[in-house]
């Protein structure tokens, strides 16, 4: 993008985001460095979250056509360079937003409202708080132990530690790992995130495979 | 924005969408290009979630979470995913509690059970109990070490008592043993030192009768004694008192009358008046008479003409010597 002009809505609708625009993307967001796609997965979450608190729907697509959108400018203009990759994809994401506000009369869903489809996609088994264990849920807790066990002895000791304890503990808690960990509380919460991150793929891989 | 600005509440209330446009907008580019700002926000989201799932939330907090959080269905399996893992890793500390103490009974775990048994002080009774029971051996361990070593102390420190006040009265016997014989010394050498004296009188009785059978004098006549009688010096009083010694006097006795003192033996030396060095010096001398004078026994050839002065002394039972009067006389021949 040339002197920070702002991306025109997409028109070109059959653009698919092939290996070499998604290389480009994943160096661009890099910029410079080499994150093995971290930084691509930290940003559509961000995304992803970004939508969710809009209260859109599906969030996932949301982010994905944000990313295709940056991938396509840097295929198109070759570079981007007059703002930051992360500012960009906000700006970006805001517009995608602005035209989901346009292009749907959308508005906040209950979880009540969703139709079954969406509900069974989007939400895999979840249960309101006052129903008792069902065999999904079940299914979910050999599957998080599963891939607890898969993770790293380090890796399981860490996250394990890092959601002990309630409150005040939990902080304190958090503090002193840090600390044994020569970290700042910032780079534990991140570590953190992650390896919730790479459980909850796991999981759902497994409840996938299970189902 | 700094660091100190990401606070818990501020983060809660834009998760909820509870802040102005103008804020929220902010928010919402910051969580994409301030990386702080996007972990503490994934953190307070998570901790809420987990809370929620914990069952600690309560009040307005439970009532906004449940209304507004709750509205999207990405939130809900975050829910989903957070009770699973929070079952997982209770059922990885349960496991890890029994492996410390396989007797211990354990309630099944369940997601729909409040807070205070999960994560909660009670955890904190399990999990470190093993490391509190032997912490409370150890501090018995060393209440019954400590105790015995004191009660053993004690016991020595009583005999030690003991054996104190069995040596003091040894010495005390032993100082009053001393004592009496000191006592009995004295009084062994009171009784020689007036043995002494008898015995110098007798000497100088013998002196007297020795010299009266050597002298030509025909035996019928007796030695010939110059006898003065001495009070003792005045204070301020500067008269001498003159004694004409007869030059055929073979003895001259001076008769020296007491100041009342509580001694019973005395000493007498002659001084020059004006000097200090004692010319003769007597032995014990023992006061005679109603009105206590000292007889003291001089040759006329120690007194030249000359003045004199005698000085008495007391002596006490251990032999001490105290300056009691003075007696100063001039010689006249």
């Amino acid at each position: 993008m040339k002197n920070g002009s702002l991306p025109k809505p997409d028109k070109k609708k059959d653009w698919q985001l092939n290996a070499n625009a998604f290389r480009q993307l994943l160096l661009w967001l890099d910029e410079g460095g080499d994150s093995g796609g971290e930084v691509y997965l930290e940003m559509r979450r961000r995304l992803v979250s970004y939508f969710d608190r809009k209260n859109c729907l599906p969030v996932e697509e949301l982010a994905d056509e944000t990313l295709n959108r940056v991938a396509r400018r840097l295929e198109e203009e070759g570079a981007i360079t007059d703002t930051t990759p992360a500012h960009y994809c906000y700006i970006v994401a805001k517009f995608v937003f602005l035209e989901y506000l346009r292009q749907t009369e959308h508005r906040q869903i209950s979880f009540d409202e969703l139709p079954n489809s969406a509900q069974q996609t989007a939400i895999p088994a979840v249960l309101p708080e006052q129903v008792e264990e069902t065999a999904i849920e079940e299914k979910r807790l050999l599957c998080f132990e599963g891939c607890l066990q898969n993770l790293e002895a380090d890796n399981r000791e860490l996250i394990i530690q890092y959601y002990y304890g309630e409150q005040r503990v939990k902080i304190d808690n958090r503090r002193a790992m840090a600390k044994r960990l020569q970290i700042t509380m910032n780079a534990l919460t991140i570590r953190a995130c992650r390896l919730r991150d790479q459980l909850e793929t796991c999981v759902n891989n497994c409840l996938g495979r299970e189902e | 924005m700094k660091n100190q600005d990401y606070n818990t509440e501020l983060l809660t209330h834009y998760l909820f969408g509870e802040l102005s446009e103008e804020e929220t907008e902010r928010l919402d580019e910051l969580s994409f290009t301030d990386d702080e700002l996007a972990a503490r926000l994934r953190e307070v989201e998570t901790d809420l979630v987990d809370a929620y799932v914990r069952g600690e939330l309560s009040g307005q907090q439970l009532e906004r979470f449940t209304s507004q959080y709750l509205a999207s269905p990405v939130r809900l399996e975050k829910i989903a995913m957070a009770r699973g893992l929070q079952n997982s890793l209770d059922r990885i500390v349960v496991t890890e509690q029994e492996k410390r103490q396989p007797q211990e009974l354990r309630q099944p775990i369940s997601p729909d059970k409040p807070a205070a048994r999960r994560g909660s002080l009670r955890d904190y009774f399990f999990a470190p109990r093993a490391t509190w029971q032997w912490g409370i051996i150890a501090a018995l361990l060393l209440l019954i070490v400590g105790g015995g070593w004191l009660a053993f102390d004690n016991l020595r420190l009583r005999n030690q008592i003991h054996q104190a006040q069995a040596q003091r009265e040894e010495l005390q016997k032993r100082e009053r043993e001393l004592q009496a014989q000191i006592a009995e010394e004295h009084s062994s050498s009171s009784e020689k030192e007036k043995e002494l004296t008898d015995l110098r009188e007798q000497l100088a009785q013998l002196e007297i009768q020795a010299a009266a059978t050597s002298s030509q004098k025909p035996p019928a006549s007796e030695p010939k004694i110059a006898a003065f009688l001495l009070a003792p010096q005045l204070r301020g009083s500067s008269q001498l008192a003159t004694l004409t010694i007869p030059a055929d006097a073979d003895f001259v006795k001076i008769q020296l009358e007491l100041e009342p003192s509580d001694f019973t033996v005395y000493r007498a030396e002659l001084k020059p008046l004006s000097g200090n060095e004692a010319i003769w010096r007597s032995g014990a001398l023992r006061p005679r008479g109603a009105k206590k004078t000292l007889s003291v026994i001089l040759r006329p050839t120690v007194l030249k003409a000359h003045s004199y002065r005698l000085e008495v002394y007391g002596v006490s039972a251990r032999g001490a010597s105290e300056f009691l009067s003075n007696y100063p006389f001039r010689v006249v021949k």
